[in-house]
């Protein structure tokens, strides 16, 4: 029996929502996959079987030849012969034919009834919903099983009477699916369009509505074949279900129970069919369900951080020159490519910077610029299957990036902190704010619970989050968004690191917090005498809280400077377009205001200047071959180019 | 979250409610005259229409149902047309053996489903993952109660380590019982581990691919911590939703697994009552069966409520 | 003359007429009789069962067979003598009621009154007794309206049970009050699956009796019962035939014992059956040794009719329906070909025959179907109206061709639950019963068997033996009663200690 009619909506009410692809294009995807094309060439072959029996079968299913009861498998009997001598090869062809006819009958049955209503019941809502729902509910208190029982108790035994059972437990699951799924369409466009050209009800529903659905309810129906053959044959074999003078598997298991003590092995063949069965629709669903939904499949294990020649542990060649503290040199992160055994995908290409003891460094760029990964990668955070393949990243005479985890783990929390954008998010849900502050003291500092606490709550104080002893019991979701990022700011003091990381920290947030959250940071940076990378791509950020500012473009670095400098005399066409851009230095935008063109993904990244194809002071030797970082600018103009930006 | 218990107390008792009228309306739909088969078909008018009266068959509907349920509550369930027993006795010699197939079978399918589906997510795509999710294709697929033959065929048939069938109650022999109902039980949990250990799998690598999990890694804390302390509680949320209808399922298909094993519960008693058309009995097994099912979903809630701060009414 | 019960120890197996032992007499009883029985209890009214599984414990009669089936011994009545006009009974003294109601004559003619009462088969049995007349209290005498040759016969048998006057009065059959062995524990017994019994320390014969305790374990699936024994939960116990050989395999003994001659019971006369052609078809669509073979593996035999040669009654010239369904399908052409529909009830140790049955008379045209259920339900049903035909039998039907006729042709036969009537066949009884001469009555009762299957009333008969399995080293061979199913002759049970 499968409940996994709320997982497919789930999923698809998450995913974008997709018109449903036509029926060629699905298939094409289906076979593409081995398993599901098995599966589909097993229900037809299943289906051919059920049609063709009297032809396949080599004796009357039914006629029972005493003499060879029991007998084992012979050229006689190719599987044997049951209890009271019939052919079990025979009863199995038989038996499918049932299989296959009853559980048609039953799903299609629940199809035309419990779709319908669903839509209609999930369209208009009110009453009848709810209606509905209390029916759901009813069976959702009473195992379908058991209403067979009930059903079946009033109808009496039979097929007819078994298949309307089993339909009507299907319906009311496809009822619920489609109710779900009509609410969810209910909300689109198109539907308000149809509803304002007053159209009538069943059209929409028919015409619009049903065709985005039928996705979701075939799957569900494809793994419904599988589950009506289960229960059907539980009901044969309890003596409910279908009558003696059908051939069934569950009623041939029911029999080869009799005998179990003494011919065992009566219960293969039945049990193989079954499992053959609902093996083959339950692949075959689950493939439809891939194909529908185009899913790649599952992420793979996080692998070992390994860098190409260097073992683990390794110590930095050279101590940093002061006041660095963190120097990244020609780190390169790259993913796999998307098949096997194709070129990895660059990422990262040659980024290097250093932050400097008590600064604020800016690193500033576009989404998919590279900057979050940048920092993901110093703290060894780079998601999987990505992976740092050369470079270093030196950090307090080691370099990072050649670290194993647990060492790595040790640095993370402690010397180098990290805050995110969504600040709630990046709390666990289901425990309190408090727990979760303490919980760095307590793994790097090993101070015991109510320490931590008293701690955890001067911290809170000292971010400005009020009434904080009360507040450590709460949930993060009761928290705003300021308060939130502000305890996140905490709990990154909380041990005292030398580094923070700040991704985007106030993106999220309204203007005036923002100001106050900045303004927190940099208050907390003075006064633990940290270093702060801040990552954002309001240059207004960085103009009024940085020291010096890094530009990315497409993976690389394309300046680095003085905030002053940069801002005012940039040296890159990349910065020039972006300052230019910006209406007003004061005025702070959603987005980086827009130059024309678009960063180019890392599988078209140009062989030349990344730039190139948006700048308006290209040349043709920018195209030829990699941009070296010269001057804290990787622009091949660089000394030609005046470009100055007027206030 | 006391509010949450009350809330979810009164919404259980209007699915019982409704369970117990779904049914009786139900039943009352049989063609099958209660009066006639105790008297039998030739038996004179009088004598019928005076049986109807003294049990209230000559009631509305409703009236019958509102007095059969109030019944219920103080404890008389009727009497069976078969035995002619009060159905409440015959319910408590079952009900034992309903309920140690449940906690044993659900036991063994939470705690397996669980750990494997652990084991599987945490990493996706590894040898394990692969043997857990092969394993779960094939688990779905196997009808319970075949499988239920075949453990029997290996353990107590070759082997005779089990016993093939048959109940042996808690006071006649502790570890006789134990036995007989070890393959039962296991039986019972092939599905509910797949399906649980599947869920949990899915569950677990979503949940190491939220947005805290790295927040949390980023803050130095051990992988060992991660898993136990964070992604263990935050599965639990969507995972115990599952375990609730898995439970469901097992008490459903515990009566096909009395059959297999000649166990005297309420799944064979429900079987029997169909077949020889006893209402009341199967009437009463059916509404023990929904309460069960019903506070099985009000523990889930309210473990749901435990769990997750955030669907507790603020 | 002989009596009709007495011919059938000719035919009883050879073994059982040889062990005359009838239990030693012991100190005092001791130990616990596990027993595994295909039957379930319901009630505890003697006058509705169909067998003596469970009444035998607690209950007694006036009067016991014994082992042979047919010889009468003294239980709660010692002495009797039985003329044409009249039967005296002289009672045990001493004997007490489990409720402490004295046993005398009073409670004697209560029961009688009560039986006579009863409008049941058991009823029809004690007819022919006009009065009841009280001597004293361990004197009474039973006035005959008719020469009653098996009257005392009768008096053995399972509806005669002695109950408690006042448990009579009370209507509640819920625990029986009895003279026997044994009371009924109802606390630690499990309706239907486990009856547990303890002894009854005023019993008058406490040292002729084996056991103290008594557990019944209803058992009705071949597997379980293998296994029972197997891991020693039951010393003893009635073996499905399907694992007979596994058990005799596993260091077993198994114990047969003749018991019952079975046969299609045309019960639905009244619709299904009413046309004489269909019931031939029927008759003559069975292979009665296919289903022997193949349904009780051997240990029954098909035989011709329902009194076993030698028995009174026994028509030579009677043979059985043979194995033609192309005979079959005529019958069925000649009744117009009729869309006969029925349900074959069966429980889990008669499903291979009942399954091969049903396919048999599939072949000839007959939609048969099969219905799985509990013991209980099949031995309830039996006496109901609920299925056209059930293949069965009842021992009081062993008795003689009046018993016969009185179980499953009058109009109060239990085993008539249509209750229809066959006006020839009743004036043929009549005949029998008024005729006066010994030997031409028999001439008359055999007219009656040939009757009965001239017009296949009945047919499809075979001997059925019980297999009892049992663990030598725990319990001596079970004493059991030829042509009694399903129950052991409890007091007479030795264990091994």
């Amino acid at each position: 029996m499968s409940e996994a009619g709320t997982e497919t909506v789930a999923a698809e009410a998450g995913a974008a929502p997709e018109k449903v692809t036509p029926g060629r294009l699905v298939l094409r995807h289906m076979l593409g996959h081995r398993a599901t094309t098995a599966a589909l060439a097993g229900i037809v072959l299943m289906i051919l079987v059920a049609i063709f029996a009297p032809l396949l079968a080599p004796y009357d299913p039914n006629y029972a030849n005493v003499l060879h009861r029991h007998q084992g498998p012979s050229w006689v009997h190719l599987l044997g012969a049951d209890g009271i001598g019939r052919d079990t090869l025979s009863r199995i062809i038989y038996g499918t034919r049932t299989a296959v006819w009853t559980s048609f009958e039953s799903v299609a049955l629940a199809l035309v009834v419990g779709v319908p209503i669903g839509l209609l019941v999930g369209f208009l809502g009110g009453w009848w919903d709810r209606l509905a729902m209390r029916v759901t509910d009813i069976f959702q208190s009473i195992p379908s099983l058991i209403f067979a029982f009930a059903l079946i108790a009033v109808l009496g035994r039979g097929t007819n009477q078994t298949a309307l059972a089993v339909a009507i437990v299907f319906a009311v699951i496809l009822m619920r699916i489609a109710r779900a799924l009509a609410l969810r369409e209910r909300e689109f466009l198109y539907v308000d369009a149809a509803r304002v050209a007053g159209m009538p009800t069943w059209h929409i529903l028919f015409r619009e509505i049903l065709p985005n659905t039928v996705g979701p309810i075939i799957v569900e129906a494809a793994i419904m074949l599988g589950s009506a053959i289960m229960i059907i044959t539980m009901l044969s074999f309890l003596g409910l279900g279908l009558d003696a003078t059908v051939v069934d598997w569950g009623s041939m298991l029911d029999e080869a129970r009799n005998y179990q003590a003494t011919h065992p092995y009566l219960a293969l063949p039945p049990g193989l069919a079954i499992i053959f069965a609902v093996l083959m629709f339950n692949f075959a669903g689950d493939g439809l369900r891939d194909a529908l939904a185009g899913k790649q499949s599952a992420r793979r294990a996080p692998r070992r951080r390994k860098k190409p020649g260097s073992a683990a542990g390794a110590v930095a060649a050279a101590e940093l020159p002061a006041p660095d503290v963190i120097a990244v040199r020609g780190l390169k992160v790259e993913f796999p490519g998307g098949e096997a055994g194709a070129k990895p995908l660059e990422i990262l290409s040659d980024v290097s910077f250093s932050l400097r003891r008590g600064e604020t460094l800016g690193l500033v760029g576009e989404s998919g610029s590279g900057k979050s990964m940048s920092a993901l990668s110093l703290l060894g955070l780079v998601p999987t299957p990505g992976e740092v393949t050369s470079g270093e990243i030196l950090f307090g005479g080691r370099d990072l990036a050649a670290l194993p985890e647990a060492e790595l783990a040790a640095i993370r929390g402690r010397e180098i902190a990290m805050i995110f954008q969504d600040s709630i998010a990046g709390f666990s849900p289901v425990h309190t704010i408090g727990e979760q502050l303490a919980e760095p003291l307590r793994i790097h500092k090993g101070l015991g619970e109510a320490e931590a606490k008293a701690r955890v709550v001067e911290l809170l104080d000292l971010v400005g989050v009020p009434n904080a002893r009360e507040r450590i019991d709460d949930y993060p979701h009761q928290f705003s968004g300021g308060m939130a990022q502000r305890a996140s700011i905490a709990m990154a003091l909380s041990c005292g690191p030398r580094v923070l990381l700040a991704d985007e920290p106030t993106t999220a947030l309204d203007v005036t917090i923002q100001a106050q959250v900045l303004d927190l940071l940099g208050d907390l940076q003075r006064r633990f005498d940290m270093s702060v990378l801040l990552i954002t791509h309001d240059l207004g950020v960085v103009a009024e809280t940085c020291d010096r500012v890094v530009v990315m473009y497409a993976g690389q670095i394309v300046e680095e400077g003085a905030v002053a400098d940069v801002l005012s005399r940039p040296r890159h066409p990349y910065t020039y377009a972006l300052l230019t851009a910006t209406p007003r230095e004061d005025v702070r935008m959603d987005r980086l205001p827009t130059v024309p063109g678009s960063v180019p993904p890392p599988w078209a990244w140009p062989r030349g200047c990344r730039f190139m194809p948006r700048c308006a002071f290209a040349r043709a030797e920018c195209g030829q071959g990699p941009v070296p970082f010269v001057g804290g600018t990787r622009c091949l103009r660089a000394g030609e180019l005046q470009l100055e930006v007027v206030r | 979250m006391r509010r949450l218990i009350l809330l979810r107390l009164g919404m259980s008792l209007v699915s019982l409610v409704l369970a117990a009228a779904f049914v009786f309306f139900l039943i009352q739909l049989s063609p099958v005259d209660p009066v006639v088969l105790a008297l039998g078909e030739g038996a004179e008018p009088q004598r019928l229409d005076a049986m109807r009266r003294e049990l209230g068959l000559d009631q509305p509907y409703v009236v019958q149902f509102l007095s059969w349920f109030a019944g219920i509550l103080r404890g008389d369930f009727g009497t069976s047309f078969f035995t002619h027993r009060a159905v409440l006795e015959t319910l408590l010699e079952r009900l034992p053996v309903t309920i140690s197939l449940l906690v044993g079978g659900g036991a063994i399918a939470i705690v397996v489903g669980l750990a494997a589906g652990f084991a599987a997510g945490l990493r996706p795509g590894g040898w394990m993952d692969r043997v857990v999710t092969s394993a779960v294709s094939l688990a779905l697929a196997v009808p319970g109660f075949w499988f239920a033959l075949m453990l029997g065929l290996l353990f107590a048939v070759e082997l005779r380590l089990l016993p093939v069938a048959g109940y042996v109650a808690f006071e006649d022999g502790p570890l006789l019982w134990l036995q007989s109902l070890v393959l039962p039980c296991v039986a019972l949990a092939l599905h509910g581990m797949a399906v649980i250990g599947r869920h949990t799998r899915g569950v677990v690598i979503d949940v190491l691919g939220s947005p805290f999990i790295e927040a949390i890694r980023a803050r130095g804390t051990p992988p060992g911590r991660i898993v136990r302390r964070y992604v263990l509680k935050n599965a639990m949320v969507p995972v115990l939703p599952v375990i609730g209808v898995q439970l469901a399922i097992i008490i459903a298909t515990s009566s096909v697994m009395e059959k297999v094993f000649v166990l005297p519960g309420l799944g064979t008693l429900m079987v029997a009552s169909v077949i020889s058309s006893d209402f009341p009995t199967l009437q009463g097994a059916i509404v023990v069966i929904a309460a069960m099912v019903i506070l099985i979903n009000l523990l889930v809630d309210l473990g749901l409520g435990l769990l997750d701060p955030r669907v507790r009414p603020q | 003359m002989k009596t009709a019960v007495g011919i059938v120890a000719r035919i009883a197996a050879g073994c059982l007429l040889g062990t005359a032992l009838a239990g030693a007499a012991v100190a005092a009883p001791k130990g616990t009789l596990n027993y595994g029985t295909q039957i379930q209890l319901d009630n505890w009214n003697p006058l509705v069962k169909s067998g003596q599984t469970y009444t035998n414990i607690p209950y007694e009669g006036l009067l016991e067979v014994a082992r042979d089936g047919f010889t009468l011994q003294p239980k709660l009545a010692t002495e009797w003598q039985l003329t044409p006009t009249e039967l005296n009974l002289t009672l045990r003294e001493g004997v007490v009621f489990h409720d402490g109601t004295p046993f005398d004559a009073e409670a004697v003619k209560k029961n009688i009154e009560w039986i006579k009462g009863s409008g049941t088969q058991w009823a029809a049995g004690l007819a022919p007794i006009s009065e009841v007349v009280v001597k004293d209290a361990t004197h009474l005498t039973l006035k005959l309206s008719r020469p009653t040759p098996t009257m005392a016969d009768r008096l053995a048998t399972r509806g005669m049970y002695m109950v408690s006057p006042k448990a009579l009065e009370s209507g509640s059959w819920d625990k029986p009050v009895g003279t026997g062995p044994w009371t009924y524990n109802a606390d630690a017994s499990q309706r239907g699956t486990k009856e547990v019994f303890h002894l009854n320390d005023k019993y008058w014969n406490l040292d002729n009796v084996g056991v103290d305790t008594i557990v019944m374990h209803v058992i009705q699936d071949a597997n379980v019962a293998l296994n029972a024994l197997r891991t020693g939960v039951v010393q003893a116990i009635e073996l499905p035939t399907s694992v007979v050989e596994a058990a005799t395999a596993a260091g077993f003994k198994v114990e047969k014992t003749p018991t019952l001659v079975q046969h299609f019971l045309f019960l639905d006369r009244k619709t299904t059956f009413a046309d004489e052609n269909v019931r031939k078809a029927v008759c003559h669509a069975i292979d009665l040794d296919a289903v022997t073979q193949a349904g009780y593996d051997g240990v029954a035999a098909p035989v011709s009719q329902r009194f076993l040669e030698g028995q009174y009654g026994f028509n030579p010239e009677v043979k059985a329906y043979n194995y033609d369904p192309e005979a079959a399908k005529k019958y069925l052409a000649a009744a117009g070909n009729p869309q006969v529909s029925l349900t074959l009830p069966m429980y889990p140790t008669t499903a291979t025959a009942m399954t091969l049955i049903a396919q048999m008379l599939r072949e000839v045209g007959i939609n048969a179907d099969t219905q799985m259920m509990t013991t209980g339900q099949y031995f309830t049903y039996y006496q109901t109206d609920r299925y056209p035909l059930q293949i069965n039998t009842s021992a009081t039907e062993s008795i003689g061709p009046l018993d016969y006729y009185q179980f499953r042709f009058s109009p109060t036969g239990t085993g008539n639950p249509f209750k229809v009537t066959v006006p020839e066949l009743d004036a043929i009884v009549d005949r029998a019963l008024a005729e006066p001469d010994a030997a031409k009555q028999e001439v008359i009762w055999k007219e009656m068997v040939k009757y009965l299957y001239d017009h296949a009333l009945d047919c499809n008969f075979y001997l059925w033996n019980t297999a009892w399995g049992y663990d030598p080293a725990k319990i001596q061979e079970p004493p059991t009663t030829v042509m009694r199913p399903s129950a052991l002759r409890y007091d007479e049970v030795r264990l091994i200690q």
